[in-house]
C-alpha cells in the first residue's frame, strides 16, 4: 500500500499533460470529424520553440512562463493556419480523407522542424527554483511535476467550464452534435471550427513548451505523443472532452503501475490500456455506441 | 445513386490491365534498368522493385477495396523477420520468400478477426494499434535483437546458384519474384474477386444486397495485402542482409500509404510509381536529406486536396477531357445530402 501515493502522483504527472494534448485532439474531432495527426507535430513545435527562444538555458520562473505563453500562442496561430488552408476545404468529406490530409501536414511540419532545427536532440533546462523535490503525504515528487499537475488541472477545469457555461461553449457543443442544424440556427460554423483549432493548437503548444524541460526534444516527439494521445481519446471515447481526461489518466495510471511493478512492459502501457478498455467498451469509456450506426 | 454505376464502370476501365502487357512491360523495364545501372544505383533500383510490390499490395486494401490501413508495415516486417531466423536462412531463397508470404497471410487472417468489421477511421486506428503492438513486441524481444535487429542474413541459393553473388544477380532475382507477384495481382484485379472488391469500395451496402459477402471480401483483401507485403519484406531482408524493428513502426506504414496516394491509388501501376518516387526522394533525389518528409508531405497534401488521381492520374488528365475526372471513390467519396457524417 505504501506505493499508492507515488503511483497516483506519477499517474497525474503523466496523465494531465497528456490530457492537454488529447483534449485539443478530441475537440477538433468532435467539431470537424478530423482525427488530426498534425496535432503531435504542433506539440513538438511548442517544445522546439521554447528551447529555441530560451536557447535551452535555465531562466527565472517569470521569463519561463512568458516564453511558454508566447510559444502557445504561436502554435495556436499555426493551427488556425492549418484550418484555413487545409481542413476548411474538407468540410463534409469522410473522416479518412481528413486523416490523410492531417498525415500530410504531419509530414510537412516534421520536415520543416528538421529543416529549421536539424535532427539532433536538444534539451531545455529547468526554470530556476523548480529543480527540487516536494514531499506530499510522505512521498517525494519532482517540484516541476507538481507544477505540471496543478497547471494542467487548472487549464482542464477552465476548458470544461468554458464548454459548460459560456455561450461559445454551447455553440461548440451544438456544432459537434449536428453541424447542419447548428448552421440553420445561425451559428457561424466556420468561425467555430477556427476557434476550436485555435484552442486545440494553444493547448498543444502550451503542453509542448511546458513539457520541454522533461523530455529530449527531437523530431520523434511528434510520433510518440500523437500515439499516446490517440490512445487517450480512444480509451476515453472519440469526441468527448470528459473522455479525454479519463483516457489520459487511465494511460497515466497504467504507465505508473508498470513503472513500479513491471518496468519491462512500460512501452506497452498505451496498448494495454486500449486493449483492456476496448474489450469492455469498444467505443471508449465515454463514447456513444450510437456512433456505430452513424458510421455504418 | 444513379451516378455510382458509371463511376464503377469508369473504375474498371481505368484500372484494366492486361497481364501480358504487364509482363512485357516489366521484363523490358526491369532488364534494361538492371543492365544499365550499377553500384549504389543498382541497389536502389532493386529497392524500388521491393517497395513497389509493397505499395501495390497495400493498394489492394487502399485503392481496390477502399480501406485505409495504417499497419501494413507489420506484415512487411513479419516477412522480413521470418527469413532472418537461422533455420530459414539455409532454405533456397525463393522458398524462404514464399514461406514468408504464407506466414504473413496467416498473421493477416488472425488480425482480420479484430479488424474486418470495422470501417473508415476505426479500421485505420485499429490497424495502427495492432501494428504498433507488434513493433513493441519485437522491440522488447531479446532473441529478435530488439531495436538493433538481426544481422548477417544470407539470401540463400537457388540450387547451386548464389543469388547474392552480385548486385546484378540479386536485382534479377528480385525482379523475377516481384514480377510473378505483380502478375498474380493484375490477374486478381480483373477477376471476379477483384471486381467484387471495387464493388465493395464503391458501395458496400449495395454490394452486400447484391449478394457480395462484404466482410469476407474485407478479410480476403486484408490477407492478400498481408501476403504480398510479407513477400516484399522477405526480399527486403535478403537485400539489406539486416532487419531492425523500425521496419514495423507505423511511420513506415504511413510511408507506404503515401506511396499509394502520391502514385495514384485508382490506377493499378500508380502505387509502384509512388514507390519509385518515394525511394528516389529518400535516397538519391535529395542526397538522403531529411527534406524528403517535407516534399512528400507537400505532394501528398496536393493529392488529397486537389488531385485524388496522383501521378498516374496525370496521364489520364492529359489524354483528354473525354475521360472522367478522377474523384474520391467509395468510403472516401463525399456523401451528398446525408447531413453530417
Amino acid at each position: 500500500m505504501s506505493n499508492v501515493v507515488p503511483i497516483i502522483l506519477a499517474a497525474l504527472a503523466t496523465g494531465l499533460p497528456l490530457f492537454l494534448i488529447a483534449s485539443g485532439l478530441t475537440l477538433i474531432f468532435s467539431v470537424m470529424r478530423v482525427l488530426n495527426f498534425a496535432h503531435g507535430a504542433l506539440f513538438m513545435i511548442g517544445a522546439f520553440l521554447v528551447s529555441s527562444l530560451l536557447s535551452g538555458r535555465s531562466v527565472a520562473i517569470g521569463v519561463f512562463v512568458g516564453a511558454v505563453l508566447v510559444c502557445g500562442l504561436a502554435v495556436a496561430a499555426l493551427s488556425v493556419l492549418s484550418e484555413r488552408l487545409v481542413f476548411r476545404r474538407l468540410y463534409g468529406s469522410p473522416e479518412v480523407v481528413g486523416l490523410l490530409a492531417s498525415f500530410a501536414l504531419l509530414l510537412i511540419l516534421s520536415g520543416l522542424v528538421q529543416v529549421i532545427w536539424g535532427s539532433d536532440p536538444r534539451t531545455q533546462a529547468q526554470a530556476r527554483g523548480l529543480n527540487g523535490v516536494t514531499k506530499i503525504f510522505g512521498s517525494e515528487i519532482a517540484s516541476y511535476d507538481l507544477v505540471l499537475i496543478v497547471v494542467a488541472a487548472l487549464i482542464g477545469l477552465a476548458l470544461a467550464a468554458a464548454l459548460r457555461w459560456t455561450r461559445a461553449g454551447a455553440m461548440v457543443k451544438a456544432t459537434a452534435e449536428d453541424r447542419v442544424m447548428a448552421q440553420a440556427l445561425g451559428i457561424n460554423v466556420g468561425r467555430i471550427a477556427l476557434g476550436v483549432f485555435a484552442v486545440g493548437g494553444l493547448l498543444a503548444g502550451l503542453a509542448g513548451s511546458m513539457l520541454a524541460p522533461t523530455v529530449s526534444i527531437d523530431p520523434s516527439l511528434a510520433l510518440t505523443f500523437i500515439i499516446q494521445s490517440f490512445g487517450a481519446i480512444i480509451v476515453g471515447g472519440l469526441g468527448s472532452v470528459e473522455g479525454a481526461v479519463v483516457g489520459a489518466l487511465v494511460i497515466g495510471l497504467v504507465d505508473a503501475i508498470l513503472v513500479t511493478y513491471a518496468p519491462g512492459l512500460l512501452d506497452y502501457g498505451v496498448y494495454i490500456a486500449i486493449g483492456a478498455v476496448m474489450l469492455v467498451r469498444p467505443y471508449g469509456i465515454f463514447g456513444a455506441a450510437a456512433r456505430r450506426t452513424a458510421e455504418a | 445513386m444513379a451516378r455510382a454505376a458509371p463511376a464503377s464502370l469508369a473504375a474498371a476501365r481505368l484500372s484494366r490491365t492486361s497481364p501480358w502487357r504487364a509482363l512485357v512491360l516489366m521484363a523490358v523495364i526491369g532488364v534494361a534498368g538492371t543492365l544499365l545501372l550499377g553500384g549504389v544505383n543498382l541497389f536502389t533500383w532493386t529497392t524500388i522493385w521491393i517497395y513497389g510490390l509493397f505499395a501495390l499490395s497495400t493498394n489492394v486494401l487502399f485503392g481496390w477495396t477502399g480501406r485505409a490501413s495504417f499497419g501494413q508495415a507489420a506484415f512487411f516486417g513479419i516477412g522480413a523477420y521470418f527469413v532472418s531466423f537461422s533455420p530459414m536462412k539455409s532454405w533456397p531463397a525463393p522458398v524462404a520468400v514464399v514461406a514468408a508470404g504464407i506466414v504473413a497471410t496467416v498473421a493477416a487472417l488472425i488480425v482480420s478477426v479484430v479488424t474486418r468489421r470495422s470501417s473508415g477511421l476505426s479500421f485505420a486506428i485499429l490497424t495502427l494499434v495492432v501494428g504498433q503492438v507488434l513493433y513493441e513486441v519485437v522491440n522488447l524481444t531479446g532473441s529478435l535483437g530488439g531495436e538493433t535487429g538481426l544481422y548477417g542474413i544470407t539470401p540463400g541459393k537457388i540450387g547451386s546458384l548464389n543469388v547474392a553473388a552480385s548486385y546484378r544477380s540479386f536485382a534479377l532475382y528480385t525482379i523475377v519474384v516481384v514480377g510473378i507477384c505483380v502478375l498474380a495481382l493484375s490477374w486478381l484485379r480483373s477477376s471476379y474477386l477483384g471486381l467484387s472488391m471495387a464493388g465493395v469500395r464503391d458501395n458496400a451496402r449495395r454490394s452486400g444486397s447484391l449478394g457480395v459477402p462484404v466482410t469476407g471480401i474485407h478479410t480476403v483483401a486484408f490477407c492478400v495485402a498481408g501476403c504480398f507485403a510479407g513477400i516484399a519484406g522477405a526480399l527486403f531482408a535478403q537485400q539489406q542482409t539486416t532487419v531492425s524493428s523500425s521496419l514495423l513502426n507505423w511511420s513506415f506504414s504511413g510511408d507506404v500509404v503515401v506511396m499509394c496516394l502520391v502514385g495514384g491509388m485508382y490506377s493499378f501501376w500508380g502505387p509502384a510509381l509512388g514507390a519509385a518516387l518515394y525511394t528516389w526522394l529518400t535516397t538519391a533525389g535529395f542526397a538522403g536529406s531529411a527534406n524528403a518528409n517535407l516534399y512528400l508531405g507537400i505532394v501528398l497534401l496536393l493529392v488529397v486536396l486537389v488531385f485524388p488521381g496522383g501521378i498516374a492520374g496525370i496521364g489520364i488528365l492529359i489524354r483528354g477531357a473525354a475521360g472522367p475526372r478522377i474523384r474520391w471513390r467509395g468510403p472516401l467519396a463525399r456523401q451528398r445530402g446525408r447531413g453530417p457524417a
